[in-house]
């Protein structure tokens, strides 16, 4: 922190957060490859895709964030998938694919023009209250691409934009285990409440079809004393708040929550924290980063992080303004930002194929 | 292709005979896996490769992301293992399936947790300088991209894939992964298993280095890529021809050894697993299972 800077609590740690590793298939650079060469071919325009992220399964895992040839599906109306056919162990969210046509026009195209589109899009949704009953929105991502079809390379550069607040959020108290902040026993039944969250949703396959319904990875929690938990979408904030009110209840957040560290969440707790202090004016509030173990929700991987809020200057970022992000993904050198290449003329190529089929 | 639409399905269960299963045996065992086993889950892929034979949200079952800490060639005494399955196979000698299949997963197992994984990291380390030349060379700089300066962003977490020295005190660990996927194969009747591997950068890795995770015995013989049959890319599999023999020996095994549950044709997934770990030894399966059978 900057020295003149002015910090009421000068002291709190700042709360800190594993970003996204992408993955990419290389059924997505064929599904890629055949857009372009049969739909797209010198189109440039934006395009809607879907991302996949899951809560940790593995200890010492790195967060993955993966787009695969069903990422696709929003532009190719004839594998339109039905509802109770999408994916149960994994959150789609939806991202834009600019897929460029040149090396030269790879580099130079305006990225920050569509960040900024983006945190817009970003900043619209939490503020009109879309991202409360589509809470998907709250991770949208940006892929920048250049294919190169002849020698089945393929330049790629990820951006989850993260809105900055006005001061970064803190922690009012240490990151903990679920178990060792709550206790066992609690600590089993916030486990308990996120587990049946994840099983309510597989059961109930949407009668409308409709994609804001699925199976959310952020969620509310209503703990009454530790005894009794119970778990709330995000759009129904006020009525848990007045239930707790009047039961003298905890209302917490929860995240499904990709980082395996024991020492730091992964990336998509920033915008929900975002949006409980615009939204919903919080200023100090709990969230169990839920974490799974092979499969179920395990209490003792899960985080819990009791987060402090900046305080938002009046009309901060209103009525017109925007808050600026990050998230850009590091490339291959170490700690810097930049573009990875995935080069597949070994998997992908016919000729290649064809000889090492012999 | 041709075959699917023309046979009729087997009606009868006789997989303790013959190792094999109908299609709505592979939904009952498939349904027992996702149960017990949750990280495997039922998917119904592109819908316009349904199987009508399978529910439309049952085509396949799959788990993503399964890390693979070590290479088969390091996981010593290996090959005696792979041996005995092999000698197996053509003298149809009983009792070894169940004692080598666990037995191995066992060992396995108890390897991998004195894993040097040090020296992982370290060929990791070297892979990437290896990769990271040319595409500095390839790219146009874009350090002029006045992106913001997001290395000095407070928040982001400092000792994460981030940073990628080995100085760091992360305890991330990079690693290979996999994804892994079940189809059932209605010519043979028996379940298909299929994986893709991603490098400890997850890029896709090739068919060669997927070889480099599967007992030398198989790589040569029964690994052959082929298009996923529900989805827009190809994948390594392992050729079921073998599979209802291996499979039929292991329910005999299970089947005398287990004394106070009897083995139903829902616990076949959960033994298909256990073959499959003998073919693969080294990415990390779940065997929350062993229990059951």
């Amino acid at each position: 922190m900057q020295p003149g800077t002015v910090s009421p609590e000068p002291d709190r740690q700042i709360l800190r957060y594993v970003p996204f590793q992408s993955k990419v298939t290389q059924g997505f650079w064929q599904g890629l490859s055949d857009l372009k060469l049969e739909t797209l071919r010198l189109s440039e325009d934006p395009l809607d895709i879907l991302g996949y992220f899951a809560p940790s399964n593995y200890e010492n895992l790195s967060p993955q964030f993966q787009i695969d040839d069903e990422s696709f599906r929003p532009i190719l109306p004839a594998s339109d998938t039905p509802a109770e056919a999408a994916r149960r162990a994994q959150h789609e969210v939806p991202g834009t694919l600019h897929n460029l046509n040149s090396i030269e026009r790879f580099a130079a195209f305006d990225k920050q023009a569509a960040q900024r589109a983006v945190n817009q899009q970003i900043w619209q949704d939490i503020r009109s209250g879309a991202a409360e009953a589509h809470p998907q929105l709250l991770q949208r991502f940006l892929l920048f691409t250049f294919a190169d079809l002849k020698q089945f390379k393929y330049h790629y550069w990820f951006a989850f934009p993260a809105l900055q607040p006005p001061a970064p959020f803190t922690l009012a108290q240490p990151i903990a285990s679920l178990v060792n902040a709550m206790g066992p026993a609690v600590a089993q039944q916030v486990a308990a409440a996120c587990q049946s969250w994840r099983e309510r949703a597989h059961l109930q396959p949407q009668s409308n079809g409709s994609p804001g319904e699925r199976h959310s990875a952020w969620l509310l929690l209503l703990a009454q004393d530790g005894s009794h938990v119970t778990h709330h979408p995000l759009n129904s904030w006020q009525q848990v708040q007045q239930e707790a009110a009047r039961q003298q209840a905890r209302v917490l957040l929860a995240c499904d929550d990709p980082s395996a560290s024991e020492r730091f969440p992964g990336w998509p707790l920033r915008n929900l924290l975002l949006l409980a202090a615009v939204r919903w004016g919080i200023q100090e509030v709990g969230v169990v980063c839920v974490r799974c173990l092979r499969g179920p929700v395990s209490a003792q991987r899960c985080l819990y992080v009791h987060a402090h809020m900046p305080s938002l200057p009046p009309g901060w970022c209103e009525p017109d303004g925007c808050p600026s992000s990050i998230g850009w993904e590091v490339g291959p050198v170490p700690g810097k930002l930049g573009p990875r290449v995935a080069e597949l003329a070994s998997s992908m190529d016919p000729h290649a194929l064809a000889q090492s089929a012999v | 292709k041709a075959y699917e639409a023309v046979t009729p399905h087997q009606s009868e269960s006789n997989f303790k005979t013959t190792g094999k299963i109908t299609n709505t045996e592979f939904e009952i065992a498939g349904d027992y896996l996702t149960r017990n086993c949750q990280s495997w889950t039922w998917e119904g892929g592109d819908h316009t490769k349904e199987k009508q034979f399978l529910p439309r949200d049952k085509q396949f079952l799959v788990t993503r992301g399964v890390p693979s800490l070590r290479r088969a060639a390091t996981l010593e005494d290996y090959s005696a293992a792979d041996d005995m399955l092999k000698s197996d196979l053509s003298k149809e000698d009983e009792g070894w399936v169940a004692t080598k299949a666990t037995g191995y997963a066992g060992k396995s197992r108890s390897t991998r947790d004195d894993a040097d994984i040090p020296d992982l990291s370290g060929s990791g380390l070297h892979h990437r300088g290896a990769k990271a030349k040319p595409i500095e060379d390839d790219i146009p700089d874009m350090n002029d991209l006045a992106l913001q300066d997001e290395a000095a962003d407070e928040a982001t977490a400092p000792d994460t894939p981030r940073l990628r020295s080995t100085e760091t005190t992360s305890d991330l660990v990079k690693t290979r992964t996999y994804d892994l996927f079940i189809t059932y194969d209605k010519y043979y009747s028996v379940p298909k298993f299929w994986l893709i591997g991603f490098d400890e950068d997850r890029q896709p890795l090739t068919t060669e280095q997927i070889l480099k995770d599967v007992s030398e015995e198989h790589a040569k013989k029964t690994i052959t890529v082929d298009p996923f049959p529900h989805g827009n890319f190809t994948a390594a599999s392992i050729h079921p021809c073998k599979h209802s023999a291996v499979m039929k020996k292991m329910i005999s095994m299970a089947a005398g050894s287990a004394t106070s549950k009897e083995l139903i044709v829902d616990h076949y997934l959960v033994l298909f697993l256990k073959f499959i770990a003998s073919v693969i030894p080294t990415i990390e399966y779940d065997y929350t299972m062993a229990s059951v059978v």
